[in-house]
């Protein structure tokens, strides 16, 4: 999931950065993205889920909601299948990974304490 | 008043990039539903094996929806052919809960197959795209069971991202060969561009006459903006042009209630010639999104919205276009919609009036 993200990300930082170049837009997107590649990319390599990856995966997450809301309001419509995987089910998955193995973490600490009670 | 009916996305044609063709809804529909139940009935298994056998599963069942959908040729009985064998190859996997021999190279192939339709210059649809991520997942977690190695996880990684932009890439590739930068109607539009579901008839002698009377009209009230300084002074935002392809937008115009008044045009387009910007015309803008704009020239006069487009926050201005993965880039908002818009072009010679400029005319006579 991770990795397919990374890749989904990488090709939207490409996306922006070849608007970027062409003038057509400002560089604080492509800057965004690329910096979101790399929290997502480092995680998918070392599988830790740090801070600043679910950060990114919540963000990611808000605008797809605003999106549709967007969508909805001016078109009509919800938007297409590839959305819903991209900026929904995937980050969806990755905090609910992250939350269970936070979890399993803070049982593992609490246990031997608890049992002492 | 007469209240004008709202257009909605679905009453426009756009890129099929953006959408699930009638061919595809049936293989995505089945895609989904296998994934789903072998997602269920594998809860047994580790989390790892329940992935790759039910996105096998998936991939195969969607190719035997696209053959039952597509009229009888050689690639129907391709994607039967690869349907049955994924779906056979899940089920071995299920029984034995190791992977066939073969199950990497087969996966590796359709999406190669894919890419290849893709770089002929087919236009991709979100049922192709989306059956292709789920390929490129189950390669990634068939080469995770076997990356014990640093060099083995960097395959992997490399593999799975690498083939991910490839498939992006070449979507926006196939997207717009497949689909031409046409503001007419009935065509296939490339990505961004959406074009009023109508049927082109042959215009009537009216119709003619309020097209020549639009370009008549506008001609007359925009040539003093051949200098930007009046333009400018107008209140049309000249400064903002180069990051618009040229176009540049008088606030006080827009929203105003007037719509196609020759004496307010919403933007004037320019492009830069060896001498400074040339105006090439006009373009005229509806009040709002998904409202229609008037035909006066039937069709010879059909206006455009564009459709899946970024549009960034910081600061506020295009982003991109939305990508064939479903994202925008962070920062950026999706507008599904804009308003529609129609161009008038005056400068001389122009080999059209209404709709697109062609290219190689314009860097032929006005400039690159």
């Amino acid at each position: 999931m991770l990795l397919i993200q990374t890749g989904i990300l990488s090709l939207s930082t490409l996306e922006a950065a070849v608007v970027a170049v062409a003038g057509m837009a400002s560089v604080v997107p492509a800057l965004l993205t690329a910096a979101a590649t790399v929290f997502v990319g480092t995680s998918a390599r070392t599988g830790r889920l740090s801070r600043s990856l679910r950060w990114t995966e919540r963000f990611i997450v808000a605008t797809f909601l605003i999106d549709t809301a967007i969508a909805l309001f001016t078109a009509g419509a919800p938007l297409e299948p590839m959305v819903w995987i991209a900026r929904l089910l995937i980050p969806v998955f990755v905090l609910g990974v992250s939350r269970a193995e936070r979890k399993t973490a803070e049982t593992a600490v609490v246990k031997p304490e608890a049992v002492a009670a | 008043m007469m209240q004008v009916e709202r257009r909605g996305i679905e009453d426009y044609v756009v890129s099929p990039m953006y959408t699930v063709s009638d061919e595809h809804g049936l293989g995505l529909m089945l895609a989904l539903l296998a994934l789903g139940t072998c997602w269920y009935l594998l809860r047994q298994r580790t989390p790892g094996l329940r992935a790759s056998i039910s996105l096998l599963a998936a991939t195969g069942a969607g190719h035997l929806g696209l053959a039952l959908s597509h009229e009888p040729e050689i690639r129907t009985g391709a994607f039967a052919a690869f349907g049955v064998w994924a779906v056979f190859a899940a089920r071995r996997w299920a029984t034995t809960g190791a992977p066939m021999r073969g199950t990497l190279a087969g996966l590796v192939l359709s999406v190669l197959a894919y890419v290849a339709a893709l770089l002929s210059g087919e236009a991709p649809d979100q049922a192709g795209l989306v059956m292709k991520v789920l390929e490129i997942g189950a390669i990634g977690l068939i080469l995770g069971q076997s990356a014990e190695t640093k060099t083995a996880r960097l395959r992997q990684s490399a593999t799975v991202v690498s083939m991910t932009v490839v498939l992006g890439v070449t979507g926006w590739i196939g997207a717009f060969v497949g689909g031409g930068h046409t503001h007419e109607l009935g065509e296939t539009p490339g990505p961004g561009l959406a074009i009023p579901r109508l049927e082109s008839t042959p215009p009537s002698a009216a119709e003619r006459a309020g097209a020549d009377r639009l370009y008549e009209e506008t001609l007359a009230n925009i040539s003093r903006f051949e200098d930007v300084a009046v333009a400018a002074a107008e209140g049309y935002d000249v400064a903002a042009m180069g990051r618009l392809g040229g176009h540049a937008d008088n606030p006080a115009y827009k929203n105003d209630g007037r719509i196609l008044d020759p004496t307010r045009p919403e933007t004037l387009v320019y492009h830069p010639g060896p001498d400074g910007p040339v105006l090439l015309g006009a373009m005229y803008q509806t009040d709002d999104s998904g409202e229609p704009g008037p035909m006066v020239g039937g069709s010879l006069t059909v206006w455009h919205g564009h459709d899946h487009v970024c549009f960034g926050l910081l600061p506020p201005g295009l982003g991109s276009l939305g990508s064939p993965m479903g994202t925008c880039p962070l920062g950026t908002v999706t507008v599904a919609l804009t308003n529609e818009m129609i161009h008038v072009w005056t400068v001389e010679g122009a080999p059209s009036r209404y709709g697109e400029l062609d290219e190689e005319w314009l860097e032929a006579n006005i400039g690159p």
